[in-house]
């Protein structure tokens, strides 16, 4: 269905002589990634509210965002499917961390860091049919997702050992858990 | 008048931000979403410098 919004919005740009006739499968993808993006990203952000996890439901976002781009993994086939998992997915992350007991947070966020490291320097990048890597770029994605996995695993470990807290390495970590998740889903399917 | 200047105006804008992130999607290995749609190869193209 976004597909059809996004190029019914191409054909309407182009009508109305704001971009070129050649031009309109460029921006219908544009403005299906657009609208794809947004409306996930507004569902979660929106249901953080609710639950009242805004910073919980932020450091997900930008945990799982930042390794996901790169380390590519499981899409589904539509986007009800898309919506339904990403939004799981997230509310699986929530309900985890609502149900931990204060004192489980850094052993499990220590071990899930450890575990979703490993897994995720030695599987990814996967990539989609849909979007191929081509020339080097397999590499490229390989080097950048290991930097942020990287920089993601010693925050948990380092905010482990500053904070008192240990709330906000507990998410990272289940974020990082989540791409396992996705590239564990790509390669079963596969 | 003044509403189809304004619609133009949004078209344009959104016109601007969708040629942008079909450009920048070239350097990512996919949608943060769990869907993604084709890459249509003229996005891929916005990549290659033209000679």
């Amino acid at each position: 269905m976004l597909d059809k919004v996004a190029n019914y919005t191409a054909d309407l740009l182009s009508a109305n002589h704001i971009i070129k006739e050649d031009d309109k499968e460029i921006y219908a993808y544009g403005i299906e990634v657009i609208l794809s993006t947004v409306i996930n990203l507004a569902l979660i952000v929106v249901i953080g509210i609710c639950l009242g996890y805004f910073t919980e439901t932020a450091i997900f976002i930008l945990s799982f965002a930042s390794l996901r781009v790169y380390a590519g993994g499981y899409h589904a086939r539509t986007h009800p499917g898309c919506i339904a998992t990403f939004t799981l997915i997230y509310l699986a992350n929530i309900g985890i961390v609502s149900i931990t007991p204060d004192w489980l947070k850094g052993p499990i966020s220590i071990g899930a860091a450890i575990l979703a490291y490993v897994y995720i320097w030695i599987n990814a990048p996967i990539e989609h049919k849909n979007r191929p890597f081509e020339g080097d770029e397999y590499n490229r994605f390989k080097g950048i997702c290991r930097i942020i996995l990287v920089i993601e695993f010693i925050a948990v470990m380092a905010l482990n050992i500053i904070a008192t807290n240990h709330h906000l390495p507990y998410c990272i970590a289940l974020a990082m858990l989540s791409v396992v998740f996705v590239l564990a889903l790509a390669r079963i399917i596969k | 008048m003044i509403l189809k200047g304004f619609a133009l105006t949004l078209g344009k804008l959104l016109a601007v931000v969708a040629s942008v992130v079909a450009y920048l999607s070239n350097f990512t290995g996919c949608v943060i979403c769990v869907n993604q749609p084709v890459m249509p190869q003229r996005v891929r193209m916005m990549k290659k410098p033209v000679h």
